[in-house]
């Protein structure tokens, strides 16, 4: 393990040696770069192996009644534990190094835990790899059968990538989905043309496609001839200031369809349907896409209304998934490209019965209003102020009016409720979301308080879900201070 | 909510992060104190500065190793119960965390070399989404409690 983990740490040090020493090489001083090459491979054996040595030394592990124990550290000390149960997979890997000694790298990984595996072995001998490995899993195959079933259960859920995401016949004919075998209930939803041409033009994909589309126009614009603009002068209009603006508008025009007859192609064909607990999700024309998820992999569900589409009164439905989204979708998952506020409650109902949209949300008590306002009008006064000493800065002052719309709806979308199992958030920043939490999914809760909010029996709670890669936490600034407490009730396990 | 969590942390928290602010101050000290030095040697710029600087990292030190350890420790709770962990903790913004046990991956306790020098451990408890620590902790508790927690985390029959 020492020279190892030597050997691996050598690359990060030689690469600026290198470059020194090359760089001396260069200017004709030889003597000089072997000079500085031999203190740096000497600095790496006196300052780094005795570390190693001493880190090597230090990581010790050892079983106990059910219980992998692991010490690590030289300085910063670190001890685990790890109960045996708790172990999903034992992975034994073998490079090219490790082989040539005889040796194996030891991976253990308990579910769903970040990124990093619980503990991580880069050396031992191929009998204790698999000494370990008998010792950590045996119990799972020889102990009781609950537990058993449970380590097996939680294994399907959470097992390799692979194989939930199986590969699916591509290219079904979507929409004319004949049932295969009437005993498997298939719910299936297909996004219209025309909503998806309505996701599309609402979707604010164009806002960005547009400041893209100015910096373009500002380099190309010396380029276009004179007479263009003498043209537009005279027969169209006269005024400077509408030229521009029509000039605006043509670009803004032209981004908006761009980016919605992008959206319309990426999405064409959206198709989700539910099979027992599986979601499919499958997309596109030229390439079709599919997405195969296992209903446990599902940890959040979010609705959510751009301020675009919220006149329109449609919405998005996006899943918040363990273990690795589909890379194309980015860890958050569409699930539904638009839907009728309407149409939401029955469309759960069919796809995701396990998600209840609540009919009343608690709001936030009157006088949360003005601290919504007070931190929206603070923020613009951040803009306001600076401002100031610009050529017609007082017409900054104009931004205290969207300022105060925009705390005050951030207000009455201000919510929360709890059913038996579910939780559900309603908050807003830009866009409203809607958050639907299962109780068993949830990793831990908050309710937090500042002196203000204290002064004023407000509270702000808020809850984590498993998102990968990380955690991901919504919360709901200033609820009633009673309403925290009844989450927090909800929530406890202890009665 | 009305059931506040009981525990405090190990009184002697208070000597390890005064020490550990002290130190901090100290390596701090370093900017002023070279300010002075250089200012002697090759510049010649008012010496204001230098005592700005001074008094800045002395207000530092009053505030990170006198004031904030009293605050911290006076106001951290915690409870370890059969279902769950509830933390309170916080100066300004009072937080508290209910992790519930099964929802617990692993928990860890580690110390540094000041940690070390009292006795002192921290615990940290990681769940698939979140870390949290309970600092400062005798370093028998802290070991007691990792036992404890884990053998108390045990795999639900409830789906992750």
């Amino acid at each position: 393990m020492i020279p190892l983990a030597t050997l691996k740490a050598i690359p990060y040090l030689l690469a600026p040696l290198a470059v020194v020493v090359f760089q001396r090489f260069a200017e004709g001083n030889f003597l000089q770069a072997l000079f500085i090459f031999a203190a740096g491979i000497g600095v790496l054996l006196v300052g780094i192996l005795p570390f190693q040595v001493l880190s090597w030394a230090y990581y010790t592990y050892r079983f106990e009644a059910g219980y992998l124990h692991i010490k690590q550290g030289v300085i910063f000390k670190k001890e685990r534990s790890i109960k045996r149960e708790r172990v999903q997979t034992v992975n034994i890997t073998r490079g090219i190094i490790q082989r040539l000694f005889g040796l194996a790298g030891l991976q253990v990984e308990t579910a769903g835990g970040g990124a990093e595996s619980e503990l991580s072995l880069d050396a031992v001998t191929l009998e204790e790899a698999y000494r370990i490995k008998r010792n950590l899993e045996g119990s799972a195959e020889r102990g009781g059968d609950a537990a058993g079933e449970e380590t097996s259960g939680e294994k399907a859920t959470w097992g390799i990538d692979a194989v939930i995401e199986t590969a699916l016949p591509v290219r079904q004919k979507a929409g004319a989905v004949e049932e295969e075998s009437p005993s498997e209930a298939e719910t299936v939803y297909q996004a219209s043309y025309p909503e998806l041409f309505l996701a599309g033009a609402t979707s604010g994909g164009f806002l960005v496609l547009f400041s893209i589309l100015g910096v373009i126009f500002s380099q190309v614009a010396p380029y276009i001839p004179e007479t263009f603009w003498e043209f537009l002068l005279e027969q169209v209009t006269s005024i400077a200031a509408v030229t521009i603006a029509l000039v605006v508008f043509v670009l803004l025009l032209l981004s908006w369809i761009i980016s919605t007859v992008t959206f319309v192609v990426q999405h064409a064909n959206f198709t989700l349907r539910r099979s027992q607990d599986r979601l499919q999700i499958s997309w596109g024309i030229i390439e079709q896409k599919q997405l195969a998820l296992n209903l446990n992999r599902l940890q959040a569900l979010a609705i959510h209304e751009g301020i675009i589409r919220q006149p329109f009164g449609r919405c998005a439905l996006i899943a918040e998934v363990a273990g690795g989204g589909s890379k194309e979708q980015n860890y958050v998952t569409l699930l539904f490209p638009l839907l009728r506020n309407s149409e939401l409650p029955g469309f759960l109902e069919k796809i995701l019965p396990e998600y209840r949209l609540p009919s009343e949300m608690v709001p936030l008590p009157r006088r949360a209003l003005r601290r919504y306002i007070f931190r929206a009008v603070a923020l613009s006064l951040l803009v306001i102020i600076p401002l100031q000493w610009a050529p017609y800065g007082w017409l900054a002052f104009l931004l205290l009016i969207p300022a105060f719309f925009w705390g005050r709806s951030r207000y009455y979308a201000g919510g929360t409720a709890v059913d038996e199992q579910q939780l559900s958030f309603r908050f807003r920043f830009i866009n409203r979301f809607r958050v639907l939490m299962r109780r068993n999914c949830i990793q831990s809760f908050q309710v937090s308080v500042n002196p203000f909010q204290r002064w004023w029996n407000l509270r702000t709670v808020r809850a984590w879900v498993l998102s990968s890669p990380e955690g991901k936490s919504f919360q709901v600034t200033d609820t009633e201070q009673e309403e925290a407490s009844r989450l927090w009730e909800w929530y406890s396990r202890t009665k | 909510m009305e059931i506040e969590p009981k525990e405090k942390l190990d009184p002697r928290a208070l000597k390890a992060w005064f020490f550990s602010g002290l130190l901090w101050g100290l390596l701090l000290m370093i900017v002023p104190v070279a300010y002075f030095i250089l200012n002697n040697l090759f510049w010649n710029l008012p010496l204001f500065y230098g005592w700005l600087g001074a008094g800045a990292v002395v207000l530092f030190i009053l505030w990170e190793a006198v004031i904030i350890p009293k605050l911290k420790l006076h106001f951290w709770r915690y409870e370890i119960r059969e279902e769950e962990i509830d933390i309170r903790h916080g100066v300004f913004i009072i937080r508290r965390t209910l992790i519930p046990m099964v929802r617990v991956q692993h928990v860890d306790t580690e110390h540094g070399p000041v940690m070390r020098l009292f006795n002192l451990a921290t615990l940290r408890i990681s769940t698939a989404a979140t870390n949290h620590r309970i600092p400062a902790l005798s370093r028998e508790k802290a070991a007691e409690l990792r036992g404890e927690i884990s053998a108390l985390a045990r795999v639900s029959d409830e789906d992750v």
